[in-house]
């Protein structure tokens, strides 16, 4: 219960702060649109659970468009944290729902609302950190960062989902 | 798309359009669900070492009786942030109380019990394996294993109320049953007269025949009775298995036969068994108890099956019978079934049939209709007409429409005396 109580409330935040963005840029439309999707996230919480990933998918799209768009940065950052946390609650609510039985559920609820406080906050501080600082690189060292970073991620990756199955 | 995909491409797309565009904010919205991956990627499930323990309530129970079943599982690896545990039931069982799943949090040594309550259907059932999920609190990295759980129960068949079914076959054996043995001495049938002999009791003298014999004493005999060799066969070819709605006609079967065993086993009979289908099994005979709870495990892994060489009754294997012993065979009976049936009893084994009416047991499932009372009506005269044949062949029938009692049905039919007398022609 404490979980979907959350997750309308992570939900309802998610679309505030990403339409308040938005909006003090006059981007009636886009905020417009942000509010109908968060809407459909907020109405489909049924079986089907395909909404979360779109809504994610949309939520950070329009943090990246807004951003691009020169928007407030601070409540674009806000807004992917919150983003990241309602996909995960909503995930966390249909495990919930999708087994018979729950034991110690109180327990893990607690902990797991503990460690999305923790991940959300360390978000919040370092994203907050690097959008104020200003580092200028070259553009090889730049093109060596992004093949570093996407080979790492895929390498980590793989590697992690071989051990898992 | 599995969640770690999902935001792995996110994250990826994120960073090459910042590095693309060279732009910093773009690469800032990147950290967040870095932390989280990285979160994710931190505390993990490292290892499963899970013991599995299932207790049942007991190893073999009647159709319908509830079952508690037990399913402890110990951890004996590292603490385990998430674990989901499956415990899929097998088909014939219905979940009555309780749950077979659980989402839990396991602690080094910490052992979970899922408890609950199931009810079946006639069966031999091995439970399968446990399937379990363990995780991180955020769900992102997992590790699925499945563990070997051990278990069996057998839901043994619902057995219907009979009384003592008369037998008559041309051989016995050398105990006292109730079985006609057709031979003289003490029992309590009139057989005979002879001779009289020293030591013969008084009461058994036939005076009226003495008399008309004068000084001649003649002495009355009775016929023995004695336990016989009797082997039940149970049709379970699919071709003769007919199914209406949810049911089947098998079923129906396989109760006849339990109670006829347990009928022929009380009465001091030596009772063997024949599942004739997709292959043969066969129960060895024997008596008593013992011979009973065979027979019984035997009904309730019996299951219809198609096989090229047993689709008709050409290949029962006689050699499973003693010569001239009685035989029951419990069949809906199809078209093929008459020649088999009268080259058997050509060779001397007794045979009794209890057929299961499959086109009344199929007529009711029907909705009543002009087309479906027409078929219905050829359909039952090609069966009376063979069943006839059968008769006549000196081969006593039962026809069972398993919607009336299997009782009085047995007794109904069987109160005539057999036709011994027929002529046999292969």
């Amino acid at each position: 219960m404490m979980i979907t109580k959350a997750l309308f409330a992570s939900i309802i935040l998610t679309t505030f702060v990403t339409a308040l963005a938005y909006g003090l840029g006059d981007l009636w439309i886009g905020a417009l649109m942000i509010v109908g999707m968060g809407s459909l996230w907020l109405l489909e919480q049924g079986d089907w659970g395909r909404t979360a990933p779109v809504a994610l998918i949309s939520f950070i799209g329009a943090a990246v468009t807004g951003l691009w768009l020169g928007l407030a940065s601070g409540l674009l950052l806000l807004s992917v944290v919150l983003a990241l946390s309602t996909w995960d609650l909503d995930h966390f609510a249909r495990r919930l729902r999708g087994v018979d039985q729950v034991e110690k559920a109180h327990d893990l609820e607690r902990r797991h609302v503990g460690r999305l406080i923790v991940v959300d906050t360390l978000g919040l501080i370092l994203g907050g950190a690097a959008l104020t600082l200003e580092i200028r690189l070259d553009f090889y060292t730049v093109l060596l960062l992004a093949l570093l970073a996407v080979l790492g991620l895929s390498q980590g990756i793989r590697l992690l989902r071989r051990e898992g199955s | 798309m599995s969640r770690i995909l999902l935001l792995s491409s996110l994250i990826c797309g994120m960073l090459l359009l910042g590095l693309l565009t060279l732009h910093g904010g773009l690469l800032a919205l990147t950290i967040p669900p870095l932390i989280y991956l990285a979160a994710a990627l931190l505390h993990g499930p490292k290892r499963l070492c899970l013991r599995t323990d299932r207790s049942l309530d007991a190893d073999r129970v009647s159709q319908d009786t509830p079952i508690v079943i037990r399913l402890s599982i110990t951890n004996e690896g590292p603490a385990l942030e998430t674990v989901t545990i499956r415990d899929h039931l097998p088909e014939s069982l219905e979940l009555e109380d309780g749950d077979t799943q659980l989402l839990t949090s396991l602690s080094p040594g910490e052992t979970v019990t899922l408890e609950y309550t199931v009810r079946g259907r006639r069966g031999a059932i091995d439970f399968q394996d446990v399937q379990v999920r363990a995780s991180d609190h955020l769900d992102l990295l997992s590790r699925d294993t499945t563990l070997p759980t051990s278990g069996h129960l057998t839901i043994l068949p619902e057995m219907l109320k009979l009384r003592r079914v008369m037998i008559r076959p041309l051989r016995t054996l050398s105990y006292v049953g109730p079985v006609p043995a057709r031979q003289g001495g003490s029992g309590v049938e009139f057989f005979g007269v002879r001779d009289h002999q020293p030591g013969d009791p008084l009461r058994w003298i036939n005076w009226r025949a003495s008399a008309r014999h004068l000084p001649e004493l003649f002495t009355n005999e009775f016929e023995q009775e004695r336990i016989a060799d009797v082997g039940l066969i149970l049709d379970a070819r699919e071709r003769t298995n007919t199914k209406a709605k949810d049911k089947a006609l098998f079923e129906y079967a396989v109760r006849a036969t339990a109670s006829l065993a347990a009928t022929f086993l009380s009465d001091g009979n030596r009772v063997g068994l024949l599942v004739y289908g997709g292959f043969l099994d066969w129960t060895f005979p024997g008596y008593g108890k013992v011979q009973r709870e065979r027979l019984l495990r035997a009904l309730a892994r019996a299951e219809t099956g198609e096989s090229m060489v047993f689709e008709s009754l050409d290949y029962i294997p006689t050699r499973y019978f003693p010569a001239r012993s009685q035989i029951v065979m419990v069949s809906p009976l199809c078209r093929d079934d008459l020649q088999p049936l009268t080259r058997l009893r050509a060779r001397g084994y007794e045979i009794l049939v209890i057929s299961p009416d499959p086109v009344a047991f199929e007529a009711n499932a029907l909705t009543p209709q002009p087309a479906v009372s027409l078929a219905t009506r050829i359909a039952r005269l090609e069966r009376t007409l063979m069943l006839r044949k059968i008769q006549r062949a000196g081969i006593r029938t039962v026809d069972w429409q398993v919607d009336q009692p299997f009782d009085r049905t047995v007794h109904t039919s069987l109160s005539r005396q057999p036709q011994r007398s027929r002529a046999i022609k292969v």
